[in-house]
């Protein structure tokens, strides 16, 4: 208690609350005096008992001095006057300092933007209440592997489901998770929807809370009730107070709406959902309750709850035990389970397809960062290396008359810390309003759900702005302190220690300059060859129309073979529309996958596939380079794609009459036999800009649908008004979906784009900031050199041949800056061409465009910042040269 | 000068404190320049008073709450700064003399002649 109470006095003191300092001195004088008073009485003259007095006592400056100290907070004292002295001194130079701030503050304010979103993708734990108990579960498959698959391979089946969640104690509940896309049909209208199909302990194993009614529950498995979304009742039920107890008509089905979610929560997967649905009944209404029963499908995604007092170590091996069971019915098969703490993305990815891409995208988004982040603390360095060079007298000066390193030191790194808080503060302002313009700008909130700037936000920029300001600011601070005290009085300039540093820092400027503006350079020109790239085939007038599994009605497959065919019928009638075919994956729609056997002998071999007919190829304008097409008598001959047949056989001609042995369903132990009868070249169907993987075509079976109808038309042709017309006609309330091919491209080169604006801002930003810092690091050196550069003149030196050594002296710390970002970017790209490649729409990232342009740019700001100040010093008389003092 | 110095005057200004409340026990309400001369009377001169560490020390037992002051007049009729006991103060000085009579007697115990052990 007392020490509280003197540290709490001594605060006081601090903000000038105690011992006036007049009181200090009379209280001290009286003391003095009556030391005098008492020599008198003793016997001295009064002169003498003064000077006696004086010396007894000591010097009154000293006294005070200890009574002040203990008055108040001497460290604390001497920090606020650093700061305010820091604040003063900074004032003087207001245009650098304030360019610098900016600069420093919006690099801050973009990277923590964009390190928000990221984290509120990939790492930020679910908005639920003890999220770091909430996990996911993945399955990794190996060996034999026959399995059904849409979506992921690493998703669950339904029965699975129910085996894990039997057989895990340390789980409590496991929830099983199918997103679809559903048909809302309003009074007016029909449209696609986003739903997420829940098993009845998902709400309950979040723990979620409702903003109005309750959520899912268990026993709501087999009920036809929904719960909407905070945004979907926002904007597309206009926040109607009567929500609860109304009716949504979902794939021509009634759901009572029980409840609504509370505004932080969207759903457990990366993509916002806007209505959740109980699998069960969901799944039954869309006629697929076969899949309710399949065994060896994989289309849940999974979200559990540990149970009290239970590790992820012992779920995992609680899990890996009902795994093994599973795998006890299919020998050859061996599958691995991984319980991982639940973000809101899909742990099933890190073993899937796109993973290469992602990583590539997500990894060069995480180098820019850093990169912009070197070039605003090196711009940092470069100024206060300056601000110490021109200081050397001012420290000379306080060192000669006593003050210690220590104290200096504290007094640099008071300004270091205003910079670094005046940067994050205006880091934070930038970060909000960039989050802001990306909200209105891009669809994030559609793509990834709210986006909250939170606590962690401004935390993260001041981390930021101090770490930077640390790591480029300790430098110059420990130059400026080498001080040599005669010297710096007698004001020569320390130079070699100075010009090293500084050319160092120009180089790295340079050096991260380069990398930000070729890597914008190769995002801009991999989103531009979108539109100028061939996948084999011609995509302008070519669509694909995806009838509603479900919006006619729950039709046995027959039935919906034969509305499908109606369908095409119609279509092929319509006005424009030249051709139509039918797959069961669109161009850009998806990806199936299977394991085959070649010619009934060796290992299996993993191949996708796509069931076509003849008309599919028409639409797309490709023709066989090898063999035939089937004909419509021959159920069992296929085709196969170029890189099939040269990856197995050497040539495509080699390819002809082998025999491809395939599963046709999990739950039928058949198998199909295919003849291949003829090669197609190999296109890009899958993913833009890479070419398609061995591949299979197969016929329609007889009484199965196509997912999707090809349809190619005339120019102008305006199919997405048509087709959904027809669909309706033939089924009131039924739903079609319709995209060009061109669109799908599009889409997949969304991420693309928005790297390449981010790219691009960075480059940007990256640029002015370099140019500002080459400028001032230029200017000043010329400046140092001034004297030098007078007595040359005088002496007769040719202008031309001044300026081109002034000149070449930075130049040299430009190439070598130049020089190594080009080296590292070169082994970058060499060692992970693939990835770039897939990342980048197939451009090459050793392309020399991509490096010529950004380095030209370079040079020529470099020379235009270097050029300026050479000139006005060439342009000062020489006289005034040698005059001026440095 | 100032705080950096070295550890014997520290040991000084806590025994100090405790000096500083004995004689105001003792003389009642005074002013600094008296307090000083008491306490090197008492210790028979063998003490000299830094006056930045007596004001130092009389300024941190009035924070601390152990004593207050006031501006009065001294005998000669100068102004001076008084400074007296408060209640918590003389229940902290007699709990820090119980401290200090324990510490000397053990203490002593060790430096006693063998034979008186």
């Amino acid at each position: 208690m007392r020490s509280l109470r003197l540290f709490g006095r001594r605060l006081l003191g601090a903000f000038g609350r105690g011992r006036q300092d007049d009181e200090i001195d009379e209280e001290l004088r009286a003391h003095r005096d009556m030391l005098a008073a008492q020599y008198r009485k003793s016997g001295m003259n009064p002169s003498e008992a003064e000077r006696a007095a004086a010396a007894a006592f000591g010097p009154l400056a000293s006294a005070a001095d200890d009574y002040r100290a203990q008055r108040g907070l001497p460290r604390l004292e001497h920090w606020v006057r650093d700061v305010v002295y820091a604040v003063r001194s900074l004032r003087r130079t207001p245009a650098v300092v304030l360019a610098m701030v900016l600069v420093l503050g919006l690099g801050i304010g973009l990277s923590t933007a964009i390190a928000t979103v990221l984290h509120s993708i990939a790492w930020q734990p679910l908005p639920v209440p003890d999220a770091q108990h909430v996990v996911k579960l993945s399955q990794a498959f190996g060996g034999k592997v026959s399995r059904h698959v849409r979506g992921q391979n690493g998703w669950f089946s339904y029965p699975e489901l129910m085996d894990y969640r039997a057989g895990t104690r340390t789980l409590d509940g496991i929830a099983g998770i199918d997103e679809e896309q559903v048909a809302w049909q309003t009074a007016t209208n029909v449209r696609a929807i986003g739903a997420t199909l829940v098993t009845g302990d998902y709400f309950t194993a979040l723990r979620a809370t409702p903003a109005r009614g309750r959520l899912l529950t268990q026993s709501d498995a087999e009920r036809p009730v929904a719960v909407v979304s905070h945004r979907f009742w926002r904007q597309s039920l206009n926040s109607d107070n009567e929500v609860v107890g109304g009716q949504l008509v979902l794939d021509r089905t009634a759901y009572t709406v029980v409840g609504v979610a509370d505004a932080s929560f969207a759903g457990t997967n990366a993509v916002p959902t806007d209505v959740w649905l109980p699998l069960e009944f969901a799944t039954r209404a869309r006629g697929e309750s076969a899949s309710l029963a399949e065994r060896d499908f994989s289309w849940l995604q999974t979200v559990a709850r540990l149970a009290r007092r239970s590790t992820l170590e012992q779920a995992v091996a609680e899990a890996q035990v009902v795994a093994a069971r599973l795998d006890d019915a299919r020998p050859e098969q061996h599958r691995v389970i991984t319980v991982h703490p639940a973000t809101r993305l899909d742990p099933a990815l890190r073993d899937g397809h796109d993973r290469d891409k992602i990583l590539a995208v997500a990894s060069a988004t995480g180098v820019l960062l850093f990169v912009l982040l070197a070039i605003c603390g090196s711009n940092v360095a470069a100024l206060l290396l300056a601000r110490g060079a021109s200081r050397e007298k001012e420290l000379a000066i306080r060192v000669a008359l006593g003050a210690g390193r220590g104290r200096l030191a504290q007094q640099l790194i008071a300004e270091v810390l205003v910079l670094a808080a005046a940067a994050s503060t205006i880091g934070v302002a930038a970060c909000v309003i960039v989050l802001r313009v990306l909200e209105i700008w891009l669809p994030v909130e559609e793509l990834i759900g709210p986006i909250t700037p939170g606590v962690r936000t401004f935390l993260l920029a001041a981390a930021s702005g101090l770490a930077v300001m640390f790591v480029f600011g300790i430098a110059p601070v420990r130059q400026a302190l080498r001080i040599d005290t005669l010297g710096g009085l007698k004001g020569d300039r320390s130079r070699m220690p100075v010009m090293l540093l500084r050319r160092v820092l120009l180089a790295a400027q340079v050096a991260t300059s380069l990398v930000l503006l070729v890597g914008a350079a190769w995002l801009t020109r991999g989103v531009a060859r979108i539109a100028a790239y061939d996948p084999g085939f011609v995509t302008s007038g070519l669509w694909t129309v995806q009838p509603d599994r479900a919006s006619p009605g729950r039709l046995p497959a027959p039935d919906i073979a034969a509305f499908t065919g109606r369908l095409r019928a119609i279509l092929e009638r319509q006005p424009g529309v030249e051709i139509v075919g039918a797959a069961s994956v669109a161009p850009f729609g998806g990806l199936a996958t299977t394991q085959v056997h070649i010619d009934a002998a060796g290992d299996p071999v993993p191949l996708h596939f796509n069931e076509v007919d003849r008309t599919y190829f028409d639409a797309l304008g490709v023709r066989v380079v090898a063999g035939r097409f089937p004909t419509a008598a021959e159920p069992d001959a296929g085709l196969v794609n170029a890189s099939l047949a040269t990856t197995l056989w050497g040539s495509e001609e080699a390819a002809l009459g082998h025999l491809v042995e395939m599963p046709v369903d999990p739950a039928v132990a058949a198998l199909r036999i295919i003849r291949i009868v003829g090669v197609v070249p190999a296109l890009q169907t899958v993913s833009a800009g890479v070419v398609d993987a061995p591949m299979i075509y197969l016929p329609l079976r007889e009484g199965h649908a196509p997912s999707v109808l090809l349809v190619r038309a005339a120019t102008g042709t305006q199919v997405a008004r048509l087709a959904p017309g027809v669909v309706q006609s033939l089924s009131p309330g039924a739903f079609a979906r319709v995209m060009s091919v061109e669109d799908r491209i599009e889409r997949a080169a969304g991420p693309a784009r928005l790297g390449a604006t981010i790219a691009g801002l960075m480059g940007l930003l990256g640029l002015i900031v370099s140019s500002v810092g080459i400028h001032g690091i230029v200017a000043h050196a010329v400046a140092a050199r001034t004297r030098e550069i007078g007595i040359r003149l005088a002496l007769g030196a040719p202008p031309r041949r001044l300026l081109r050594a002034i000149l070449g002296s930075s130049l040299r710390s430009v190439a070598v800056g130049a020089g190594m970002a080009a080296a590292l970017l070169i082994v970058l790209a060499g060692s992970f061409s693939r990835e770039f490649k897939a990342a980048l729409f197939g451009l090459d990232p050793l392309d020399p465009a991509a490096f010529a342009v950004p380095l030209v740019v370079l040079a020529a700001v470099v020379l235009t910042a270097a050029y300026l100040p050479a000139r006005r010093a060439l342009d000062i008389a020489p006289t005034d040269a040698l005059r001026r003092e440095e | 000068m100032n705080s950096e110095q070295p550890d014997r005057s520290d040991v000084w200004q806590g025994t100090l404190s405790l000096m500083v409340l004995k004689t105001l026990e003792v003389m009642g309400p005074q002013h600094g320049f008296a307090i000083a001369r008491r306490i090197e009377q008492t210790s028979g001169q063998r003490l000299r008073l830094n006056p930045g560490t007596l004001y130092a020390t009389l300024l941190k037992l009035e924070q601390e709450g152990s004593i207050t002051s006031g501006w009065g007049t001294s005998d000669n009729n100068r102004r001076a700064r008084f400074y007296r006991l408060t209640r918590a103060g003389r229940k902290q000085m007699q709990r820090e003399v119980r401290e200090w009579q324990t510490a000397a007697d053990i203490l002593a115990r060790f430096l006693a002649p063998e034979d008186a052990r």
